[in-house]
């Protein structure tokens, strides 16, 4: 199957896409940086897979357009969509600026619907289709400092267990997965007093690897997953609980 | 042996007996575990004949010295156990105005405490790490379901059964190696039977 990833240049998304790559689908790498994604897809051809890169900011209409366009030319129709792309930005409330609000929401939330948007009409179509949304275990316990972030990501929660309700029936199944703390450079850039004292508190005393986030996005677009719509899967080495 | 030793409870029958086939299918060798020895025994015969390795081990998790012997003695053949599914459940119907407290003990006696008789002495066998897995049910999690009060109180109670156990256990040794899950499955195509000793 054509398998899209985005913001998979790096990171969790990075490791969905070979994942995926080594799953035998044909991978459309997306980033917001051409020269990253292209990379993640020469790493998943290196292997014995297939891939493209293609560059697109997600949350921006044309944009998402014209790299469809492209990808449906060169590739053909995905029929997996992983909407992982996202950035991190941390600030106290009142130092949170309409304009950081807008952009969290635009790329997690507005992303996510444009590139739904995109896909899901051949998916309904083909009467098949597997829509995964990369949230965060933050959308369900909130964070200090992350009310824009977290509310985003519920956000992405609410969108995914809405969708499902609504187009399961037609074989596209659509769910979460909403990691815990996980080795990435985003995670990487916190600091190490905050990375001792969290790993501390996590009842499997580690963070999470990006591959392992790579492995739950695989089962959910297996025949294994058919059961789960509308889910949000806690990868988080026990930190929520649900 | 070579191969991972999973101990599925109630495994003669529904998801039980669907599990087991299909860690068997995976290579794993099966302790099938039931009170119902013919379905037990056929799941047991069906495995063998896909090609896959499993035996019978008569339990009524019930019975906390009976469990403490199947672990003790599949520890001591094989070695190692690495995977345990506690599966093993009942499900009367009983309006709250005849809820006994026999009834009512009785469920939580299997679908709650069972699981604990059962993995309580495999701990220790577990040196190499593993995976437990304990079925509760979208009744105990999500909905409540009439006439089944106590049902869905013992399976709410593994929500945090397995919430407690993987807190404690998780970090205990090779913190790569050990969890917990719970799985909750609603409506799933399963027989359940009704048994002498549980009826109503």
């Amino acid at each position: 199957m054509i398998a899209l990833v985005t913001g998979a240049g790096s990171g969790i998304g990075a490791a969905i896409a070979e994942r995926l790559g080594r799953d035998g689908h044909r991978v459309a790498v997306n980033d917001l940086h051409l020269d990253a994604a292209e990379k993640v897809a020469e790493g998943i051809r290196a292997a014995g897979g297939d891939a493209r890169a293609y560059a697109a900011d997600v949350s921006d209409e044309a944009a998402v357009s014209a790299m469809m366009a492209n990808l449906r030319a060169e590739m053909g129709v995905p029929e997996i969509l992983v909407n992982n792309a996202g950035f991190g930005h941390q600030a106290p409330f009142p130092e949170i600026e309409p304009a950081d609000f807008d952009r969290i929401f635009a790329v997690h939330v507005r992303g996510t619907y444009l590139m739904i948007r995109a896909c899901l009409p051949t998916m309904l179509a083909a009467g098949q289709g597997n829509i995964v949304n990369i949230a965060s275990q933050l959308g369900q316990i909130g964070g200090v400092e992350l009310a824009h972030y977290a509310g985003a990501k519920a956000a992405v929660i609410g969108l995914t267990k809405s969708l499902a309700r609504e187009v399961s029936a037609k074989g596209v199944r659509v769910n979460a997965v909403a990691p815990g703390p996980v080795n990435t450079p985003l995670v990487a850039a916190l600091s190490d007093d905050w990375k001792a004292a969290k790993r501390a508190e996590l009842p499997l005393g580690r963070f999470g690897e990006p591959a392992e986030i790579g492995g739950v996005v695989s089962f959910l677009c297996s025949d294994d997953a058919a059961l789960f719509v509308g889910q949000t899967l806690g990868p988080n080495s026990g930190d929520v609980m649900l | 042996m070579d191969k991972r030793v999973v101990i599925i409870t109630g495994a003669g029958i529904g998801i039980g007996r669907a599990t087991a086939m299909r860690f068997a299918d995976q290579g794993d060798h099966v302790i099938v575990t039931d009170v119902l020895a013919d379905e037990a025994n056929a799941t047991v015969e069906d495995i063998a004949k896909a090609g896959g390795s499993a035996e019978y081990l008569p339990l009524d998790v019930r019975d906390t010295s009976a469990a403490d012997a199947l672990v003790a003695d599949v520890a001591q053949r094989h070695g190692r156990i690495d995977v345990i599914v506690a599966n093993a459940g009942i499900a009367h119907r009983v309006p709250i105005a005849e809820m006994t407290d026999e009834k009512w003990d009785t469920t939580f006696d299997i679908d709650l405490k069972g699981m604990l008789r059962v993995i309580r002495p495999a701990l220790p066998v577990m040196t190499q790490g593993g995976a437990i897995v304990c079925l509760s049910s979208i009744m105990g999690v999500a909905y409540g379901w009439d006439e089944h009060v106590h049902y869905s109180s013992a399976k709410a109670g593994v929500v945090g059964l397995v919430r407690g156990l993987a807190v404690e256990i998780a970090k205990t040794r090779d913190p790569r190696e050990r969890r917990g899950a719970g799985v909750y499955p609603h409506r799933a195509a399963s027989k359940r039977k009704e048994q002498p000793w549980t009826k109503g």
